[in-house]
């Protein structure tokens, strides 16, 4: 083919086959389907954030001493790594659907990633603060039994009586300074609250879930210096499932 | 073939409108960027005249059917030597058994807008430096050879090339300066045997 030539034969072509340019509201719509990919990933990022901060904020970091011996280990212990997961992998897919719009390549990988983690940490303190983060928190736990198992290291750092620290469900009100606790492996306890100091306006009725910092006096006898409440009705009845679940399988003793 | 007279003075943008309503007015659009693309698929990579003026055609073909999806906020010769661009690396995928050399004849700017900036050896003779040249991006990465090829033959900018290769600036300046440390290092070590 002679250089002169090209042109025609790329218009012959076109008109022997009948080519035609496709149609605008093909680019728009591709275009448009990226972008909205993009910013469903960067919701499910936020609300991920919105767990992950509802997560950190429910750890008794001023008991980390008590709980696992050390700030770190604490850290390690209870670091929300499921949605850690989730965020990091839906900004990867943000990234990607961003990357493949129109002007997408302009951006480098650096700036998508920052832009959607701020993004997401913006949007992550608004739904925590609207609640959703709680929400999703227990909805997973109540609908996904492998979410309920990865809850249950932080349900264990709370059976060691020894240590000072029950968690569970009253059951039973004696008066206003004793009630009845069924702990997490469905052990009964009878709590002495009468010197207990109650945080976050925590209300001492049956069904709660409740932590408690205090002494054991005797078996199955407890007494109460500090209740704070468990933060997550549906998180509690998971864990205590696994407790028994576990129990039963290895013979599991506190 | 209608003739189509007077679209000398009209952009290129005028033209993409015109060809969307009548495909002759196409053919001034190919005429404007025949030579430039088939001098610039051929220089990255020195395949057959024939081949060339198959990916050539293959490009605007494809630039026909995707005239609607030319984005406005570019210039229309970035968007036409990216998708020159993208025909040349599906080919080069295709192809991969064949090693690619590069076709400099005639491009004499080029050697010395490069031995310039890269202060190469100023003494050497313009047929040795050129055989130099040659060899060295012979022996580069085509993701160099390209950059280097857009920067310093084609006189493109840095958007330019950004909205070429379709990668972000910051990427594009990396990749020069990589392109041109790799192509310093190589013509040193070359430059010993001249």
């Amino acid at each position: 083919m002679n250089d002169i030539n090209i042109g025609q034969e790329v218009v012959k072509k076109i008109k022997a086959e009948n080519l035609k340019p496709k149609p605008r509201w093909s680019f728009l719509l591709k275009n448009y389907v990226f972008w909205s990919f993009f910013v469903i990933s960067l919701i499910v990022g936020s609300l991920a954030m919105a767990v992950i901060i509802f997560m950190i904020r429910i750890n008794d970091w001023d008991l980390c001493e008590r709980l696992t011996g050390s700030l770190l280990s604490l850290i390690i212990f209870t670091l929300p790594y499921f949605w850690l997961l989730v965020l990091t992998v839906f900004i990867f897919i943000a990234y990607y659907y961003l990357r493949h719009t129109k002007t997408g390549y302009r951006y480098s990988l650096v700036m998508i990633v920052a832009i959607t983690i701020g993004t997401s940490a913006v949007l992550g303190v608004i739904a925590h603060s609207a609640g959703l983060g709680k929400i999703i928190a227990e909805a997973m736990s109540e609908r996904i039994p492998m979410y309920g198992n990865l809850e249950f290291n932080r349900a264990k750092m709370w059976i060691q009586p020894e240590r000072g620290l029950l968690a569970g469900t009253i059951i039973d009100m004696f008066d206003d300074d004793n009630f009845s606790l069924s702990d997490f492996t469905s052990q009964p306890w009878n709590i002495d609250a009468k010197k207990a100091i109650m945080r976050n306006d925590i209300k001492i009725n049956i069904g709660e879930n409740i932590k408690i910092i205090g002494e054991k006096i005797d078996d199955g006898i407890f007494q109460a210096l500090e209740i704070r409440p468990w933060g997550s009705k549906c998180v509690a009845s998971r864990c205590r499932m696994i407790f028994i679940d576990k129990a039963t399988n290895t013979g599991m003793q506190r | 073939m209608v003739i189509i007279d007077n679209c000398q003075d009209k952009t290129d943008e005028e033209l993409v409108a015109l060809s969307l309503t009548k495909q002759d007015y196409f053919l001034y659009l190919i005429k404007r960027y025949e030579q430039k693309l088939l001098y610039y698929i051929k220089r990255i990579t020195n395949i057959s005249h024939e081949d060339a003026e198959d990916i050539l055609q293959e490009t605007f073909i494809k630039v026909y059917l995707n005239l609607n999806g030319f984005d406005q906020s570019l210039k229309f010769s970035s968007w036409i030597y990216r998708i020159a661009h993208n025909e040349v690396i599906d080919n080069f995928r295709k192809n991969k058994s064949g090693r690619e050399n590069t076709n400099l004849n005639g491009d004499d700017n080029f050697i010395k807008n490069l031995s310039s900036d890269l202060n190469l050896n100023k003494e050497l003779d313009l047929k040795i430096l050129k055989t130099a040249v040659h060899n060295v991006l012979n022996a580069m990465n085509i993701k160099y050879r390209e950059v280097l090829i857009l920067k310093f033959l084609e006189e493109k900018d840095y958007k330019e090339i950004s909205d070429i290769l379709a990668k972000p600036m910051g990427t594009v300046a990396t990749l020069i300066n990589r392109a041109k440390k790799q192509f310093r290092e190589e013509f040193e070590r070359l430059n010993i045997k001249l």
